[in-house]
């Protein structure tokens, strides 16, 4: 090999590695996924928001799952088989700071390809930011809000006191229901994409933003009289007396409801068919059905078994008979085998039919209970409504959400879906039986009943914060909850909030709980 | 005919000489092994009378008078004396040298040194150490054979070992000089001539970012070895793995049920049963009358007629699995001439698996040709192609589709698996319903192996080219070009009825899983050598371009339309599919010079610079350096006379790159979406992780329409390389004439700043960012003892003794909060990195355990605050001895080898016990007492009493309370009495499942690797069947396990996280391990 043969090699060399530039530039990026500058239509984004939203950012918000078991709608049996556990072993929440950076994701692209501020999915995106902070403030109390979501701008954010999130959510649940109105009615502005709820239709969110901010403030009934800085009562009266500035739901007709859709979004509990006779009802709801003659008793439940098998028939209401959350599994679980038979399991042909049976909606936030609401805030004194009316109203809602109508044939079966007879709905007999007895603390109690009731596998955690802040219906507590046995009033913060904020989460917990990040302490919220 | 030819001229022969008056002696020389040696020297002591031997080791010589002593001596053997006598024939065998000074090391590019001449720690073992005791995978032979070096032997069907060295994955794995893309199965080891372990980045850095952490060195043999002409070689070797080493052990006194109760439904299906899916927590086996799965349907009532409940399945475990088989034939023929050499092998690896229709089949091609065109020019290549194939891997999972989870966690004994032999249900459901005992968690066994299947199909390819010239004398050019390239098939065919969680239709599926990979290098090495009175010189210099090409699918149907069908047409939703495929390349250039001066010292520097295009722009090129200085002590100083050798060395080297993973699963994965291709495979791959990128990931959110997230993990534009920093320093140190020889390396490494995800508080919106932070600190001492302490005349031992420690720590944590979270808990500067957290018992500070009202164990705070320091994961030192014993034509050889200390999370005896199947759960134990206890209570009454007292105390009054470390802080407000509650020992074993701290043991275990015994036909006989070689040999592996469980195979679980499944693909719940015996042939011709 000659010495010009070394030189053409080294220079071949030298070429290979300046020739590679191209490769350098464009191998580091990964082409697999859309980058940061990537063109994402706003309307990805928000349905998968939505989506998430839907099912919380802790235990699944879905219906006949554990949350199910903790507003004591249902008992597991067997928690090392598949009936699930019906401990309150509460610690550490999960977070919702996902969804807020994704809703500061949803900004930026459609303010990118829309090109106008004046669009839809910045104003959804700034009611579900005030859903978000309202989802985790409510499991702990203080969290960092206003400095929230600015990634390594800011890691360290200080956390808010809970009555400014709140005052903040308010206002700005006003402002949404002024910016739905301009844009619905701006030809010229962008129409919505990608809404899982509505079908796209911006006066229904309007109607669901103003029902949802009345749950927010019935929520803060507590703090009405103490905190001038809300004005719990007066913007609770001003939404229900100027319809014309805020609509509200009319219907169930026009709940934020999600719908379950065959093999892709299936109603989660056809998987758990199999377990069916691992899941009963629980006595803290169906005592209040059976008591009341309630027809919604045999939407839930089908007639313990032992109670059949003695010769009662499947409608009478002595029949059906709940377990108790707080008892320890084993014994339940004896109590329902065999002869005893002791406990009505849920309802198999409406719920555990599968696969593809969809028995009804998931109510995010419904008319039923805004007429509760109303007629809570009436009963408080909140405003001059008809209580009665409004209770009787979110009863019908419900019922009717349900299925139920005056004489209404309901198919009874067995706990594994055998049909052993039918009853009829007295709608009648019922409303005399729980008829409004009046703005007074029964009257309370009655409403408060009433929309645990219409609760019954919807509306997420709403069953056991209206129990956190009434102590209505009362929750069974004991052995079975856990190793204190007594029901925590909230969750622990984020691990990793703790760990990674610690200052500014010290100072928030010192504050708020004395130094302790405790289950049982009261947040300002419920205090 | 012609045999007999050959036998008749030799006692011709043999007859002529005798009738001289000089004393004519011939015979034949050999070595240990057997082999004819070539070329040995004979002489006459004491004369100049000399001869030498021919290609089949054969010589003849004369002698002036009897009792005269031949000199046998050859290169790289000991050499020997032998009084003739007056005998006329001589057949000896010469013992390779046991001067360890001899050994020449290959090191980085294959370059030859000698290893006086090393200033880093490597460690050689013959590759015809491994021919005979085989393992599935090559590399598992090479456990206990190196000191630093910890081989996780598998149990798995096709499952590489984990391959650790100095407590790092990621080895690089090197043939002939050329770094190769290998899962390691495409290695067969009766192609390798030696394997070298370059320990660290000091020997490995020449290799760059792919050889921090060591390289393993395969040299493969080239034409007909050392021999002349056409050598041809047969090797096979069958072994059977007859017994379990390690297994389930579960209790056959209660069979499923719960709380002492079960019926079978009357449904065929059970679908009215009250006990589908529970666990082993039923009645005891009394013989009295239950619904069962087995018990007839009476036809006019409907119902199941009751039969006796019995333990009908006290062996299903046994009597499932199945004699594995490992049968290995290799056919080798090579040719050398002064021009060209030529090696053609062949590899048939034939696996059958303990389970019913599993087996796995090898077959290997290695062809190496080199051509001398002229004495400076040469070239040189091979070609090695392998195919995989299986038409079933068994899974090994925690989940109803492995074997372990059907008959460990949830077994039984209420039934007897040969019962469901004839696995369809009756009538007229066959190919759609499975029949099974339980319908709702587990599988019929059989139906799992013989309609669910798991198909693999594998190509792999490396090859490369060298050209090198002699330009002058020293001075030596080399143009390399080599390439890997390898192709995965995998598929699925979930039969209709299958249980699996993630196909809640039990409608069946199909899933393909493919993976291809190119990775190419070309380069470019000049060498020159020069030597003066005072001075040596040694430079290389080089540089090289890498490119990797990888790309895969993975697709699956959503519930197959028609059972049985398995294509991506038949699929009823529509398929789900990802591919992911990557770009990467690596430019390097790097210089190494070795001066030595005298016999006093020996110094080399090296310098490496590289471009990574995985790196963010503006950060991709970088340049670390590397240095080392021996000196041979015993060559300059008088040391006492029974040290006849000692040499110090010490050696610094550095090592950076990024955002490179060695290690991909299939596309899903590697886009970051959940895994539910269970048994997925991790295939080697060294390519981008892509790690440090802000993306946005589409889904599928609701009713098939597009959703898009945007990722949690912040990426950093100014990223860094990482770097490795490792120091070195080591003493050799040889007696008895050199022949026992001991090396002790101490060793330490800076690993950092490391390219960190550090973890960011939720409210900033997302949960970490990629930084340049978090320095380790690993210091450590490998101890290695080799040699031939005894050698006389026919016999000789050989000895192997191999120890390695390390510990690391933290060193530096940049983090704002000053530390950070891993393995459940809150690490500082400091601290081991392989603490281990998690959930144990809450106990008083005498370490009684506290138990809440009801008798059950009190639950802490959840998340890492009620997380307890339970041990330390890694291996406090690892041990082998091994010992060779050569007597005449007899051998035989025993290893014992051991990681100690060190703790491991048990996974099947957790899920067993919360499953009432661990044979903890009956008999004579506190749990089985109050079981019985209760079972005689609801006998009797029909209601349970519980009976279970948990050990220690019982919080009478009072509430706990915790700092946020989970310790109690008001212990003084308690009331504490000794524990009087009974609790019903299902609920309280369920609860104790929560406390996975309260289910680790010891990481400790020894096993009696191999042993084998060999014998090698006598000369006379072998060359009168016209053979150089014949030997036969005995052989036995994994004889012997001691360990803390008889469950858990602990070898296979190599890494310090809690959960050992976190490990390289390691499972959850893993197969037995296995026991072998079997049988070698070995014919050279």
């Amino acid at each position: 090999m000659k010495i010009s043969n070394i030189i053409t090699l080294f220079c071949g060399i030298i070429l290979l590695f300046t020739s590679c530039k191209k490769e350098f530039e464009t191998f580091p990026i990964n082409p697999n996924l859309a980058g940061e500058s990537g063109s994402v239509p706003p309307e990805y984004l928000l349905r998968q928001l939505l989506s998430s939203v839907r099912t919380g950012a802790d235990l699944s918000e879905e219906p006949l799952t554990d949350i199910s078991r903790l507003n004591q709608f249902t008992t597991g049996l067997t928690f090392p088989l598949y009936g699930g556990s019906n401990l309150y072993n509460w610690t550490n929440t999960g977070d919702s700071y996902a969804w807020i950076r994704n809703i500061d994701k949803l900004n930026e692209n459609a303010t990118r390809s829309l090109g106008t501020k004046n669009n839809p999915y910045l104003t959804l995106g700034k009611f579900l930011r005030v859903y978000s902070f309202v989802w985790l403030t409510q499991r702990v109390g203080d969290i960092p809000a206003s400095e929230a979501g600015k990634g390594l701008d800011n890691p360290t954010p200080k956390f808010d006191s809970q009555e400014d999130i709140y005052l903040n959510a308010l206002n700005t649940l006003d402002t949404v229901n002024k910016e739905l109105a301009t844009i619905a009615a701006d030809v010229n502005a962008p129409k919505l994409n990608g809404d899982i709820f509505f079908s796209n239709n911006l006066t229904s969110w309007r109607r669901a933003v103003n029902a949802y901010q009345l749950r927010l403030l019935i929520s803060l009934s507590k703090r009405a009289d103490d905190s001038p800085k809300l004005q719990v009562k007066e913007r609770f009266a001003k939404i229900v007396n100027t319809p014309a500035d805020y609509p509200l739901y009319r219907s169930n007709a026009d709940n934020w409801n999600f719908t379950f859709l065959p093999v892709t979004n299936r109603y989660p509990t056809q998987f758990s068919r199999l377990y069916s006779l691992e899941t009963t009802v629980s006595k803290t709801i169906l005592d209040l059905l059976k008591n009341n003659i309630d027809p919604r008793t045999f939407i839930a439940a089908t007639p313990a078994p032992g109670q059949i098998t003695a010769g009662k028939k499947v409608d009478d209401f002595e029949a059906y008979n709940g377990s108790d959350n707080s008892r320890g599994q084993g014994t339940l679980f004896t109590e329902s085998q065999g002869t005893k038979g002791l406990y009505s399991y849920v309802n198999y042909i409406r719920y555990l039919r599968g696969p593809d049976f969809i028995p009804e909606p998931y109510i995010m936030c419904g008319y039923s209970e805004m007429c509760f609401n109303i007629a809570e805030a009436a009963n408080r004194g909140w405003l001059n409504a008809d209580a009665a009316k409004y209770y009787e109203d979110g009863i019908k809602a419900s019922l009717l959400f349900y299925g139920i109508e005056q004489g209404k044939k309901l198919t009874i079966s067995n706990a594994t879906g055998a049909a052993i007879g039918e009853a009829t709905a007295n709608v009648t007999d019922f409303l005399a039986k729980v008829k409004y007895s009046g703005n007074n603390t029964n009257g309370l109690k009655q409403i408060l009943e009433q929309k645990y009731v219409a609760f019954w596998q919807n509306s997420g955690w709403e069953a056991f914060y209206q129990f956190r802040r009434t102590g209505i219906p009362k929750f069974a507590e004991g052995s079975g909850t856990n190793s204190q046995g007594k029901i925590p009033s909230r969750w622990l913060y984020p691990v990793r909030e703790v760990v990674n904020n610690p200052i500014n989460a010290k100072l928030a917990i010192d504050k708020q709980f004395g130094g302790t990040d405790d289950v049982f302490a009261k947040m300002w919220l419920i205090k | 005919m012609k045999k007999i030819k050959g036998v008749l001229s030799l006692l011709f022969l043999l007859i002529v000489q005798s009738s001289f008056a000089q004393l004519s002696v011939n015979g034949r020389v050999t070595d240990s092994e057997n082999s004819p040696l070539l070329g040995v020297a004979i002489i006459v002591k004491g004369t100049n009378i000399g001869t030498t031997t021919n290609e089949r080791g054969e010589y003849a010589i004369k002698t002036q008078k009897e009792n005269s002593t031949l000199v046998f001596s050859f290169v790289g053997y000991d050499t020997r004396e032998v009084n003739a006598g007056n005998k006329s024939i001589i057949n000896i065998s010469l013992i390779k040298n046991s001067n360890l000074l001899n050994e020449v090391v290959v090191t980085a590019f294959g370059i030859e040194k000698s290893k006086r001449n090393l200033g880093y720690s490597t460690q050689s073992m013959d590759g015809r150490e491994i021919l005979k005791a085989r393992e599935p995978n090559a590399l598992n032979a090479l456990t206990g054979k190196i000191a630093g070096l910890t081989i996780g032997n598998s149990p798995e069907l096709l499952a590489a070992p984990n391959v650790m060295l100095r407590g790092n994955f990621g080895i690089l794995y090197v043939v002939d000089g050329i770094p190769i893309n290998t899962d390691t199965w495409n290695i067969s080891a009766d192609d390798i001539d030696t394997y070298t372990v370059l320990k660290g980045p000091n020997a490995s850095v020449l290799y760059g970012f792919r050889g921090q952490n060591g390289a393993i060195i395969i040299t493969t043999k080239k034409g007909a070895g050392k021999n002349k002409g056409l050598e041809l070689s047969f090797n096979s070797s069958t072994q059977l793995q007859t017994g379990l080493l390690t297994k389930p052990e579960t209790q056959s006194e209660y069979g499923l049920g719960n709380l002492y109760r079960y019926a079978y439904g009357n449904d065929p299906l059970d679908r009215d049963g009250g006990f589908r899916r529970a666990a082993i927590f039923g009645p005891r086996f009394e013989g009295q009358p239950v619904a069962q799965y087995d018990s007839p349907l009476d036809p006019i009532t409907g119902k199941r007629t009751l039969t006796p409940w019995l333990a009908k399945g006290i062996n299903n475990f046994d009597n499932f699995t199945e004699i594995g088989g490992l049968y290995t034939n290799n056919i080798a023929m090579g040719y050398s001439d002064e021009k060209a050499d030529l090696r053609l092998s062949y590899t048939n690896t034939n696996q059958k698996g303990i389970f019913p229709n599993t087996k796995l089949m090898i077959n290997n091609v290695n062809l190496s040709v080199g051509y001398n065109f002229t004495k400076k020019l040469r070239l040189e290549g091979t070609t090695n192609l392998s195919l995989q194939n299986s038409p079933n891997i068994p899974e090994s999972e925690y989940g109803p589709n492995s074997y372990v989870y059907s008959f460990g966690v949830y077994g039984g004994a209420h039934f007897d698996v040969l019962d469901l032999k004839d696995y369809w249900a009756k009538p007229g459901v066959t190919g759609i319903q499975q029949f099974n005992r339980e319908y709702g968690r587990t599988n019929n066994p059989y139906f799992m192996a013989y309609e669910w299947l798991r198909e693999h199909n594998k190509t792999d390819i490396y090859s490369y080219l060298t050209l090198s010239y002699e330009v002058a004398k020293g001075l030596k050019l080399q143009a390399r070009g080599s390439m890997t390239s390898w192709d995965l098939f995998r598929n699925e065919k979930m039969p209709y009825s299958a249980e699996h969680y993630s196909v809640p239709d039990r409608a069946g599926n199909y899933r393909e899983d493919k993976r291809k990979m190119l990775d190419s290098q070309g380069d470019f090495l000049a060498t020159y050598t020069k030597k003066t009175t005072d001075f040596s010189l040694d430079i290389l210099a080089g540089a090289s371009a890498r490119r990797l090409a990888y790309s895969s699918s993975y697709l699956s149907t959503n519930n197959l339309i028609i059972p049985g069908v398995y294509s991506f047409s038949n699929s009823q939703n529509p398929l789900v599919g990802y591919t992911f495929r990557s770009n990467m390349m690596v430019l390097a250039a790097y210089s190494s010079i070795d001066l030595g001066f005298k016999k006093y010292f020996t110094i080399n520097l090296t310098g490496h610079a590289d471009k990574l295009s995985t790196l963010p722009i503006g950060s991709q090129s970088y340049f670390y350096p590397s240095a080392s200085i021996i000196s041979t002590l015993s060559d300059y100083i008088n040391l006492p006379k029974f040290i006849s050798f000692t040499k110090v060395r010490g050696s610094y080297a550095q090592v950076q790159g990024g955002l490179v993973s060695s290690q991909i699963g299939a596309s899903n994965t590697a886009l970051g979406f959940p895994d539910w291709y269970d048994n997925q495979i991790m295939t080697t791959y060294d390519g981008p992780n892509y790690g440090n990128q802000n993306t946005y990931t589409t889904t599928l959110p609701y009713n098939n329409q597009p959703g898009a997230v945007y990722t949690s993990s912040v990426a950093n534009s100014s990223l860094k390389p990482f770097t490795v920093t490792s120091t070195e320093f080591g003493l050799d140190f040889y007696v008895l004439n050199n022949r026992l020889g001991a090396d002790i390396t101490y060793f330490q490494t800076i690993n950092g700043p490391q390219i960190f995800l550090r973890d960011l508080a939720p409210s900033s919106g997302f949960n970490a960012q990629n930084v340049n932070d978090v320095i380790t600190k690993k210091n450590g001492i490998e101890f290695s003892l080799k040699g031939a302490p005894v050698v006389k005349n026919n016999f000789r031992w050989d000895i192997l003794v191999n120890y390695a420690t390390f510990k690391e720590v933290f060193n530096e944590i940049n983090d704002p909060s000053g530390s950070i979270i891993r393995n459940g808990g809150v690490f500082k500067v400091g601290d081991r990195v392989d603490k281990i957290f998690t959930r144990a018992y809450i106990r008083t500070p005498k370490g009684e355990i506290i138990h809440g009202s009801n008798g059950l164990p009190l639950n802490g705070p959840a998340g890492i605050q009620g997380n307890s320091f339970i041990g330390y994961g890694n291996n406090d030192f690892t041990l082998a001895i091994n010992n060779k014993f050569n007597f005449k034509n007899f051998t035989f050889s025993f290893q014992v080898d051991g990681r100690f200390g060190g703790i491991i999370y048990n996974d099947l005896w957790l899920n067993g016990s919360r499953g009432g199947a661990d044979i903890s759960t009956a008999g004579n134990t506190p749990y089985g007492i109050a079981r019985l206890a209760e079972w005689e209570s609801f006998k009797k009454n029909g209601v349970v009493t519980p009976a279970f007292i948990g050990t220690g105390v019982i919080l009478k009054s009072g509430s706990v309370k915790f700092d946020d470390k989970g310790n109690i802080t008001n212990l003084n407000e308690l009331t504490l009495v000794p524990n009087d509650k009974a609790a019903n020992f299902q609920d309280y074993v369920v609860a104790s499942s929560n406390f996975t701290g309260e289910y680790t043991h010891s990481r400790t275990f020894a096993k009696l690797r191999e042993i084998t015994f060999g014998y090698n036909l006598p000369t006379s006989f072998s060359s009168k069947l016209r053979v150089k070689k014949v030997s036969l040999t005995f052989v036995a592996r994994n004889v012997l396990y001691f360990g803390a469980r008889s469950d858990l195979d602990v070898d296979q679980y190599l890494s310090s996280t809690l959960l050992p499944y976190n490990d390289q693909g390691t499972p959850r719940l893993q197969s037995p391990s296995v026991r072998s015996f079997g049988i070698n042939l070995n014919i050279t011709f």
